[in-house]
């Protein structure tokens, strides 16, 4: 029993630069392709409830767009990212006569259309949850479409969504893992040399393991923090004046009190 | 209609769910008693899925056999118990065996004792693409290569792969002056002694491995040592990059890679995909077991 924790402590001492390095290009995915992934849903979420407009050509324009939306969806989603990998790649490679993409890179972009895909059904659940009431209240002021999402629906959905988009950020870090696939120097891909050249096979991923968990602990609690911040436990009020149309509308936390 | 559809989808994922099968419990077989695959009737034995190896495993008579993705998985599944043996090629049995006192091999020999198999089942060739023309040249260089250098350099590539010193190489050539271009080769890295990655601290004649985020990384082994022998009476600069052993003939097809030199046997259905040039070397296909 001894004996195995001191060859896990060995290999990692001897390797931890690999392993470090590992750990960098797994965190630099999974968080470029989470933001980006999130970028994709929010653009993709304000076009698909955009309502229909009354120009034809238009309309048959945003029908051709939500078609093509909903294709990537569900092909994306519906497809392990593993295989999406080995298309990508080997097919680039093929269409190209040879020419590779570059790893990371390409990693960074499976990583980040695959969590578009999913974030594009996580904002469009966010923008539903917002009541109807607000949509209307919006039409009333005169406000459009794009003035409603960025000003009063989309400050609520990414609140909202906060949870899932911090799971999706978990997952991505497990995830990158099956792009070692195609050789992306993360995490995993050195935990597989590793294991190669020690042939310790157990020791090699316990050690991963443990690693993994540290990175998805610490950012769960991180992102548990912001969600903390974000949340509103006051009331407002909105304070201006029904006589003098020239009053200064403004929203504060606490009723105030008027002077006179 | 709807409701039909609905059970005929939920029978057909019932189904697919039952083609997962449990596994029996284990048969004893003495295995460092085995003369012949004949009397390891009933073993469970293990090779490399998509290698000749998974074929040949087939010939032992009522053989529970199965295949693991990667090489080093074999030797997992046998320490931890799992099976009672893995197909393996004789070099990589020795090194093996030397780096762990508690594993040993059965010395079978090809169509006597051990596997019937043709010289293109288990020797092994550089893969090209189909119609190369660097086809011809490699085979003259290959043929320069006398018996003796080949199997004097395998013995210091087992040497070498596990942990011993060695002084000089067998086979050496000098590095071109003048390189016309760079040949790209393809290997798994993953395969001792044929080829495998150094970290940190290269072994003798090992190659950086190229690509993104490789530092540091080396390719060493009899595969390596060829690929170098090659690229320089090729008057070319030798590039190595790793993939997996199912990616190594995309790789090669699509033109990532001029060539395979990754212990690769020149099988009639690889030959449908890319050409092969004459064996460059040649093994027996023993069994590892774990000693009592």
């Amino acid at each position: 029993m001894i004996e195995f924790f001191a060859d896990a402590y060995k290999l990692l001492t001897e390797h931890y630069e690999f392993l470090l390095r590992g750990v960098g290009y797994t965190m630099l995915i999974a968080l470029v392709g989470t933001v980006a992934g999130l970028l994709i849903g929010l653009a993709t979420g304000v076009l698909r409830t955009c309502p229909l407009s009354h120009n034809l050509f238009i309309r048959i324009l945003q029908r051709v767009f939500n078609a093509i939306i909903t294709a990537y969806v569900e092909i994306f989603r519906g497809t392990p990212m593993m295989v999406q990998a080995m298309v990508i790649y080997w097919g680039y490679a093929f269409a190209s006569g040879g020419q590779t993409l570059p790893l990371i890179p390409s990693g960074i972009l499976i990583v980040s259309i695959n969590t578009g895909a999913y974030m594009a059904e996580i904002v469009r659940g966010g923008i539903m949850s917002i009541d109807n009431g607000q949509f209307e209240g919006a039409a009333a002021v005169g406000m459009t479409h794009w003035q409603t999402m960025i000003h009063i629906i989309l400050p609520q959905v990414l609140r909202n969504i906060l949870p899932s988009v911090a799971n999706e950020f978990v997952i991505n870090i497990k995830d990158t893992s099956v792009l070692n696939v195609i050789g992306v120097t993360e995490l995993y891909y050195f935990a597989d040399v590793v294991k190669r050249q020690s042939f310790q096979t157990f020791q090699t991923y316990l050690v991963v393991c443990v690693i993994y968990f540290i990175l998805t602990f610490s950012v769960t609690r991180i992102l548990r923090l912001l969600e903390k911040k974000l949340q509103i436990t006051d009331s407002f009020v909105i304070c201006g004046s029904q006589s003098d149309p020239n009053a200064e509308i403004r929203i504060t936390k606490q009723p105030e009190v008027p002077n006179d | 209609m709807r409701r039909i559809i609905a059970i005929a989808l939920s029978l057909i994922l019932a189904l697919s769910m039952a083609a997962c099968t449990t596994s029996e419990p284990a048969a004893s077989v003495d295995m460092a008693a085995a003369n012949s695959i004949a009397d390891l009737k009933g073993a469970k034995i293990a090779a490399q899925a998509g290698t000749f190896h998974a074929d040949a495993m087939t010939q032992i008579p009522e053989v529970k056999g199965q295949t693991l993705p990667e090489f080093a998985d074999l030797l997992t599944a046998l320490k931890a118990g799992t099976i009672d043996g893995y197909v393996a090629e004789e070099p990589t049995a020795i090194e093996v065996c030397l780096g762990d006192s508690s594993l040993a091999y059965l010395p079978l020999k090809n169509n006597d004792t051990g596997f019937t198999a043709t010289d293109a089942d288990v020797g092994i060739a550089v893969g090209l693409k189909t119609g190369s023309e660097l086809r011809e040249q490699i085979n003259t260089i290959l043929a320069e290569i006398s018996e003796d250098t080949r199997s004097e350099l395998m013995n210091q590539m087992v040497q070498l792969s596990a942990g011993k010193e060695v002084t000089a190489l067998a086979l050496t050539s000098d590095a071109p002056t003048d390189p016309v271009g760079v040949l790209r080769v393809g290997m798994e890295c993953a395969y001792a002694p044929f080829n495998w990655t150094d970290m940190g601290t290269p072994t003798l004649g090992a190659v950086p491995i190229s690509g993104e985020g490789k530092d540091g990384m080396y390719a060493n082994g009899y595969d390596v040592q060829i690929a170098q022998y090659i690229a320089n009476k090729l008057n070319m600069t030798l590039e190595v990059y790793s993939y997996e052993w199912d990616g190594l003939i995309p790789a090669l097809n699509s033109g990532a890679v001029d060539a395979i030199i990754a212990g690769m046997s020149p099988t009639a259905e690889r030959e449908e995909q890319i050409d092969f040039t004459n064996v460059y070397y040649s093994s027996n296909l023993v069994i590892i077991y774990k000693k009592k």
